[in-house]
């Protein structure tokens, strides 16, 4: 009996585990809009083209509305069981690691720590969900009235998986900040009901991601249509995507003999060890088919982003 | 024969009792929003229709209202946002009948999630019923735990 009794103990415990999912990460940002019009931005000049990308920073720290507004909504998601991640905080952190990482040496050589340039661009806040807010202030003569939008952004599919928005009722006496108040608490159940929706379908039909496969140009004539035992190797991952994708869901969106475009690729939420599946992931499962047998093409995988990767096939 | 008129008799008012005690539990109201309300809190307006002027008490107008709030939502405008159901779909009251039964009954624990304010009834002679109007203040976000925690509502988390 107490064989049967562990024996059923070694069966649940680890399903147990693998289905502790792990929480989406959520982040609320100041809208692109709402950072430019308040003059919270900076410009870099790009390849000749000026480049305009909002300074949260600086936003953070000067407009007290912007706390407010997103102390606000992390109190009401928090309520939900739903705690978010920290704008100014992940802000400060990641100043906090570039600084130590420029400073940082070995011991044993004393050298410095291997940075590139695209190491330091990709070091930015990351979360599942973004939560954008903006809002506006209309005046109607001593009238006041509050116009919000909040939407919440798929960082894997870039979709607006929820939002909510509306003009207040127009007050004489309400003050800014309260009207702002009003207006975040009155849309809040709105917004996490839509929410709600894309989580449930998230666990039934997996993460949305694209993949993007490049072959190398470097005179071994490896291409999407070079063929393995009577298929070509576009038709061969085509395959591998319809039995690896969560109810055989993605679209092929375009395909030349040099490149392979997948979108709306739905991936499982966990590899089969439980550790949480991601683009990169996706990818590198991929990557492994094509360097064995009788394939044996060597293939660089380079992360875009939580829902994008592309494999670069042919050499690393 | 005498036996057989009787029997009918018996089975007629039998039936007629079970029927006037159901009406006792079905909610006749309409819902609306009432204006806005504190952080955790929304206000609205419950429109009962009753038989009898005695019958529209505040109890009623307590149950009517958390209801709404549970099942129906409400529309938004005149400055008010519209409001989802807390449960997502009416189905949901028939699948967790064995909860929301006893919690929506006469002196039912909802009456303890809301507050009518103080003067808002209203009440009108339509035809041979009236209609009471009533301006409850539910506690949304106290509700909304409460359900969570009895697991017939779901939590925004739960699946992860």
């Amino acid at each position: 009996m107490r064989k049967y009794l562990f024996l059923l103990i070694a069966i649940v415990a680890p399903l147990t585990l693998m289905a502790q999912a792990k929480l989406p990460k959520l982040m609320v940002v100041p809208s692109d809009v709402w950072c430019s019009e308040h003059g919270y931005v900076q410009t870099y000049e790009v390849m000749g083209e000026s480049e305009v990308i909002p300074d949260y920073k600086r936003a953070l720290q000067e407009n007290r509305d912007l706390l407010s507004v997103i102390s606000k909504i992390n109190i009401l998601m928090a309520e939900r069981g739903f705690p978010l991640q920290d704008l100014s905080q992940t802000v400060k952190s990641i100043q906090r690691i570039t600084q130590e990482n420029s400073v940082m040496t070995t011991s044993t050589s004393g050298s410095s720590l291997a940075e590139s340039p695209v190491d330091r661009l990709r070091r930015i806040a990351r979360a599942d969900i973004i939560l954008e807010v903006d809002w506006g202030i209309n005046e109607n003569g001593p009238k006041r009235s509050v116009t919000y939008n909040l939407r919440g952004l798929d960082a894997y599919s870039n979709k607006q998986v929820a939002g909510a928005e509306g003009t207040g009722a127009p007050s004489f006496s309400a003050e800014v900040p309260v009207l702002i108040e009003e207006a975040v608490q009155n849309h809040m159940e709105n917004f996490s009901t839509q929410l709600r929706q894309h989580f449930d379908d998230m666990l039934t039909n997996g993460r949305e991601v694209t993949i993007e496969l490049q072959a190398v140009d470097n005179g071994m004539n490896l291409t999407f249509e070079t063929e393995y035992n009577g298929k070509e190797l576009g038709e061969i991952i085509d395959e591998w995507m319809h039995d690896n994708t969560v109810e055989h869901r993605y679209t092929k969106n375009d395909a030349t003999e040099n490149y392979l475009l997948f979108d709306q690729v739905r991936i499982p939420l966990y590899k089969t060890n439980g550790q949480a599946m991601d683009a990169d992931g996706f990818a590198r499962q991929l990557r492994n088919m094509l360097r064995e047998a009788p394939y044996n093409i060597t293939c660089k995988v380079v992360n875009r982003g939580l829902g994008r990767c592309l494999l670069i096939v042919g050499e690393k | 024969m005498k036996h057989l008129i009787c029997t009918l008799f018996a089975f007629l008012l039998s039936f007629f009792a079970i029927q006037a005690k159901d009406d006792g539990n079905v909610l006749n109201y309409e819902i609306n929003c009432g204006g806005s309300a504190v952080q955790g809190y929304s206000l609205v307006k419950v429109k009962v229709t009753v038989k009898k002027a005695k019958d529209a008490t505040d109890d009623l107008a307590k149950r009517c209202a958390v209801h709404g709030v549970v099942f129906r939502g409400y529309a938004g405008g005149q400055g008010c946002v519209s409001q989802p159901p807390l449960a997502g779909s009416a189905m949901s009251e028939q699948q967790y009948s064995d909860f929301y039964k006893p919690f929506f009954e006469k002196g039912g624990a909802c009456a303890g999630y809301c507050t009518v304010v103080d003067g808002s009834m209203l009440i009108t002679k339509v035809d041979k019923q009236y209609v009471a109007s009533f301006v409850v203040n539910v506690a949304r976000d106290r509700l909304r735990k409460d359900l969570e925690s009895a697991g017939v509502i779901r939590k925004l988390s739960s699946g992860f």
